[in-house]
């Protein structure tokens, strides 16, 4: 079913991946500090990363998010979007 | 009878408030697994090993809570720093004043790894040979080991020269605090601290079933345990990322969450608590000391100490001091060894012991005259009744 591969985030959204769950945890709260949006989701299967959870972000933040975590030390991996055939790409990084 | 509680070097009682809210509202509230879904209770579990890493970080100077690996206890930290850390032949030095969670490990590593290991001499148990670990740290040592303060006298050993000298020779060091956790200012970075071992119960005032061990980064070591971190799941072996390397399996997160509290009800009182409980170290040290039979061992002077006092009444057995101390006073102290042969042997006490007592932040100035009235009133008595022994 074309449901089963619907991706987590639409046209205007991409995810956030971080190293560990620990500094995903830590970003959340530099998210909420700085009024960025956000919502935890599991990390999406097609995305290379050692952490099972991943923050959905809205497109018009990830410069800011990349600021956020080279400020506060947090390894950001990348920021990721949905390609035209529904693969990840890598759309972001520090 | 109410009981006196003198046995805070064994475990802290009672335990703060918030310490107890904070298990029951993480049993009640949270319950989840931290790093197992990203579903709101376990991301506040997680939450919960997050905080309080950076708590210990900020009381300890850590550069890095990642760095912190959460244990059951000191010993298993120190299970985890010595068999994850020394290799095949490897040279150690330690001293006269180790806990058995120091000397057993260090034992089998002796057998298995053939490690070596010099013990330097802590004379009297009132201070180190600084002069006889600088001439151990002559030959090549990858590790120094070293206890804070003696569970047994409560000496508290030099630790910022300690780390000087260790880190001069290029030797690791590991500093067992046990004793001192939530009591003495400890910053592993002006003290060139290596690995840092703490109980959560103690000091920190926490649940048992808690405790913590910090590497410095760059320190190769090796988890004891392998097993789910809830990271990199698809691979046998364990993650290399930090903490998940040495997370296994599903940790204590209600324990974790009373540590926390403790910590910051201790990282807001620390030199509070270090007054207080050199205040009772020294009322106790005047009254036992100015009693004839009373024999007191470690150093004279509070400052020198943490408020861990050991004691004998002259030709009674520590065993008999303590029955008598608990079911006529209700005072729980501790006699025997301590778990520290080597202390001991030190002060000369092996294999009898000594009677231990050790009041905490807690610890109140009627309590502590109740016991010094206690074991004067045991004194006298004794004092009787030899003189009627000698009649017959």
């Amino acid at each position: 079913m074309g449901s089963e591969k619907k991706p987590p985030v639409n046209d205007n959204q991409a995810v956030a991946v971080f190293d560990t769950t620990h500094e995903t945890l830590k970003a959340e709260r530099f998210f909420r500090r700085n009024k960025i949006p956000f919502k935890p989701i599991v990390k999406p299967r097609g995305i290379e990363s050692q952490c099972g959870m991943a923050e959905r972000i809205e497109k018009p933040d990830a410069d800011q998010v990349i600021s956020m975590s080279l400020e506060n030390n947090l390894n950001l991996l990348g920021i990721y979007t949905v390609g035209l055939e529904g693969e990840w790409d890598l759309w972001k990084c520090p | 009878m109410k009981q006196i509680y003198l046995d805070n070097a064994a475990t802290s009682f009672p335990k703060p408030s918030g310490v107890l809210r904070a298990i029951q509202t993480t049993m009640k509230r949270v319950g989840a697994n931290p790093g197992r879904g990203s579903y709101p209770s376990a991301r506040a579990a997680g939450r919960i090993l997050l905080e309080t890493r950076e708590t210990l970080a900020e009381l300890f100077h850590i550069p890095s809570e990642k760095n912190i690996a959460f244990t059951l206890n000191a010993t298993e930290a120190i299970n985890l720093a010595l068999k994850g850390f020394l290799r095949s032949g490897d040279r150690v030095v330690t001293t006269s004043l180790e806990h058995n969670s120091v000397i057993r490990p260090l034992h089998e590593l002796v057998r298995s790894r053939k490690i070596q290991v010099e013990t330097v001499p802590c004379p009297d148990g009132k201070s180190l040979d600084l002069a006889a670990l600088k001439r151990a740290l002559q030959k090549p040592t990858r590790l120094v080991v070293c206890v804070h303060a003696s569970n047994v006298c409560g000496t508290i050993l030099p630790l910022r020269r300690i780390g000087q000298l260790a880190r001069t020779k290029g030797a690791a060091l590991l500093l067992d605090a046990a004793q001192s956790a939530g009591v003495l200012p400890i910053d592993v970075v002006k003290d060139q601290i290596d690995f840092l071992c703490a109980p959560g119960h103690k000091g920190l005032l926490g649940p048992q079933g808690t405790g913590f061990l910090y590497f410095r980064d760059g320190m190769e070591l090796r988890p004891l345990m392998e097993g789910g971190t809830g990271s990199q799941s698809d691979r046998p072996e364990m993650p290399k990322i930090l903490p998940d390397r040495f997370q296994a399996g599903t940790p204590n997160t209600p324990g974790i969450a009373g540590l926390k509290e403790g910590v910051r009800f201790v990282r807001n009182r620390l030199s509070r608590i270090r007054e207080k409980e050199m205040r009772w170290a020294e009322l106790i040290l005047d009254s036992l000391g100015s009693m004839e039979k009373v024999v007191l061992y470690g150093p004279s002077k509070p400052e020198s100490r943490v408020s861990v006092i050991s004691f004998n009444i002259s030709n009674m057995d520590p065993a008999e001091v303590g029955n008598w101390l608990e079911q006529r006073f209700g005072v729980s102290c501790r006699v025997g060894l301590h778990c520290a042969p080597s202390a001991h042997r030190s002060i000369g006490t092996f294999p009898e012991g000594t009677v231990r007592v050790s009041p905490g932040y807690f610890t109140t100035r009627s309590e502590i005259r109740s016991f010094i009235s206690a074991v004067e009133s045991m004194v006298m008595k004794h004092g009787k009744r030899k003189k009627t022994a000698r009649k017959r």
